[in-house]
């Protein structure tokens, strides 16, 4: 659609540095001192408010399978640029890191999400189109 | 209704010409009715509708049903906290697919936690939004009309357009909706609906291939007819149809409050927070 | 068929055209001035002078704060926090009076003793004490002020004959502006929006609010205001795109007098429409603090 591509041209322009809109309290909800790096494959891919999600199989040391779920910013913004939950396939291979949220158990904040060539993943304005 | 009092001449020529005998007392009343009467048989309906400037229904204002569908969209008898009443499906029967009829069943048998609305005060969806039993207002312009529900602050807006639904959006509880008028009637069509939600208590439910088309029709100032046909060829075997008067608020200073049920259970489940 | 560059140009500026043209009547029906339409908001938060360490949002001095710009992450990805750009098409946001604007050095008139009840407060958010201690915007609650934080979602603003409704895109909010009524409801109606009355004053809507719960918070640094909370705002269009606001904060419980901050609203580019925001329904915040609580498990 037209818009969209408009407004990725423009968001290259123009784009001011916007911090980033937390729809809450990062800190009470993750541990600032449980930092994680995971690498495993990713599940699912769900566009839900107030927040985003990616679900990843994570292979533990001994060998058994942990599906890890990893919290994303508020997805309208992304939704409105033209994502969608099949823009990154289940399978594909990422790596993220970030914090543990403060209950424990296998939940973090995707704080970065790289693929496995090494491009940093919602790093630029569009959607990516070579995945679709 | 003109009341008007008409002159002792007035109404002894008026008793010569009826050659029956109307008492006295009774006299401005017969003559009001019949004042009544006659202007209204040359109008086009018995009371007119409120109309907006643009020569809609105005259908503005605070509406709620007087119906237990909220509870059982089909006949039901009474239970504890359960008001028994007659069901708003036209034909009385869902006509389920054979497989999802045991998914109703087991719906309802763990209703009590697993209700999305009555247990998880999650969005109700559409059209179950409109027959909870907590009023919601109709905000009518000529562009776009929106729908803000008691419950839940559940929301609803409704393009009036001409615009069609948007495509790949990620699926919604409340649905995507679009309007436009047939004569005097709103239909709103609605699409993009997730399956998390139940069209009542008694764990009637749909698929994420819900399609469901309203319309509102007003039938008296303060009535709307509210029909809404339900399609889903994943849950059932052909479309239905409930149908149901909404009633108008007509209280002074009627107002939308808030049932901040999210709020509410949040305060119940983590009373004791934290756990350890 | 070739397009000459300024005819290129002039189609692209009319393609980001925001939705107000020239046959939007100034006034409705009921004699209101038109207002309708869907915006972004800009300002209308903002920081008092010398904050209060604040232990839900460290600060610059933390490395791994989420106001920390350095290694350029926050706790999610940029693009997270794009939209507002998004919904403005790319036009630039015009600077406009942001922010605290009165008292002009930012320092708030708190009374002092609720003031170190609030330092206190703060202190026991992160980790939170208990349910009271969380944030209310990550509980989902209905935002009560503009200041909160809305994700830089559209506000759409509707007016039918004798009200002003106000619809927010962040969890799927709405507020009635009662522009007939001119008494406010008795003292046990508390609602999170309050109960607002308004009129017009020339082209700028008035509104009065009270009655609200004591679940309103203002900001991150002020995390709750109380049931005396009393505010009016203004709303005044200034050109066909632009909506200035200003609203005067009252809270006599908390503060020896009132306060005031600025924003405004601009209309979104053409082709915008509203976008589902389903908040509790997809939120585990409270389970990520505290864990399941029983009857869910």
């Amino acid at each position: 659609m037209i818009y969209s591509k408009l407004w990725i041209v423009l968001l290259m322009l123009g784009a001011a540095s916007v911090p980033a809109a937390a729809h809450h309290a990062f800190a009470a909800e993750f541990d600032v001192n449980k930092p994680v790096k995971v690498n495993g494959t990713l599940t699912r891919f769900e566009l839900t408010n107030p927040h985003a999600w990616l679900y990843v199989d994570v292979k533990e040391l001994d060998g058994t399978v942990t599906n890890w779920r990893f919290e994303l910013g508020a997805p309208n913004a992304l939704i409105r640029l033209g994502w969608r939950t099949d823009t990154i396939k289940p399978g594909t291979d990422v790596e993220i890191t970030g914090f543990r949220a403060k209950a424990g158990g296998p939940v973090g904040n995707g704080r970065s999400i790289k693929l496995a060539d090494g491009r940093e993943l919602f790093s630029g304005g569009s959607a990516p189109t070579a995945d679709r | 209704m003109r009341t008007c009092r008409a002159g002792p001449s007035v109404q002894r020529r008026l008793m010569r010409k009826f050659q029956f005998r109307i008492p006295l007392q009774l006299f401005p009343f017969v003559f009001a009715s019949l004042w009544f009467f006659t202007a209204s048989a040359s109008a086009q309906s018995p009371a007119a509708l409120p109309r907006t400037a643009d020569g809609k229904p105005n259908l503005n204002g605070i509406w709620q049903v007087l119906n237990t569908a909220a509870w059982d969209i089909q006949d039901h008898g009474g239970e504890l906290g359960i008001p028994p009443g007659l069901g708003v499906v036209e034909g009385g029967e869902i006509p389920y697919q054979s497989q999802a009829l045991a998914k109703k069943e087991q719906n309802r048998a763990k209703r009590v936690t697993a209700d999305p609305a009555e247990a998880n005060c999650f969005l109700p969806g559409v059209p179950r939004a409109t027959y909870m039993p907590y009023p919601f207002e109709i905000v009518q312009t000529s562009d776009n009309i929106a729908i803000r529900y008691e419950f839940a602050h559940a929301l609803r807006m409704i393009p009036v357009n001409g615009s069609k639904h948007a495509e790949g959006l990620p699926s919604t509880w409340m649905g995507d909706s679009r309007g436009h008028w047939e004569g005097d009637t709103l239909v709103v069509d609605v699409a993009n609906f997730n399956d998390e939600t139940w069209f009542d208590h008694a764990g009637n439910f749909h698929s994420d291939a819900l399609h469901v088309v309203e319309r509102y029709t007003m039938t008296s100032p303060n009535h709307i007819l509210y029909e809404a046909t339900i399609e889903d060829s994943k849950v059932f075997t052909r479309p239905w149809k409930m149908s149901m008067p909404l009633y108008r608020h007509v209280d002074k200073n009627a107002k939308l409050l808030e049932y901040e049920c999210v709020f509410y259970l949040q305060e119940e489940r983590y009373k004791n927070a934290p756990f350890k | 068929m070739r397009l000459s560059n300024s005819r290129t140009a002039l189609i692209s500026i009319v393609l980001l055209a925001p939705a107000a043209t020239a046959q939007s009547p100034k006034k409705l029906p009921d004699g209101q001035p038109n207002m309708q339409g869907t915006y972004t908001r800009a300002g209308v938060k903002g920081l008092e002078a010398n904050p209060p360490f604040n232990p839900i949002d460290p600060g610059e001095k933390n490395p791994l704060s989420v106001s920390n710009r350095e290694d350029g992450l926050g706790p999610y990805p940029r693009i997270f926090g794009q939209g507002g750009n998004v919904l403005r098409g790319g036009q630039q946001r015009v600077e406009r009076r942001l922010g605290i604007v009165f008292p002009e050095d930012r320092k708030l008139p708190w009374r002092p003793d609720e003031d170190a009840k609030r330092r206190q407060f703060l202190l026991e958010m992160n980790p939170a004490k208990d349910l009271k201690h969380v944030e209310l915007n990550s509980r989902c609650a209905l935002p009560g002020l503009f200041e909160g934080e809305d994700g830089n979602n559209p506000y759409t603003i509707l007016q039918p004959p004798g009200k002003v409704v106000i619809v927010y895109d962040y969890n799927h909010t709405s507020r009635e502006i009662d522009l007939n009524r001119r008494e406010h409801f008795g003292k046990n109606i508390r609602l999170f929006m309050g109960d607002s009355l308004g009129h017009w004053e020339g082209s700028t809507l008035v509104v009065d609010t009270t009655n609200f719960n004591g679940h309103v918070a203002y900001s991150r640094e002020i995390p709750y205001l109380s049931e005396d909370l009393h505010t009016i705002e203004r709303f005044t269009m200034v050109d066909e795109n632009t909506i200035e606001y200003e609203v005067t904060i009252d809270d006599p419980k908390l503060f020896t007098g009132p306060w005031k901050v600025a924003g405004s609203f601009s209309r979104v580019a053409q082709g915008v429409e509203s976008l589902e925001f389903a908040c509790a329904e997809g939120s585990q915040t409270l389970q990520n603090i505290f864990g399941l609580p029983a009857a869910t498990r």
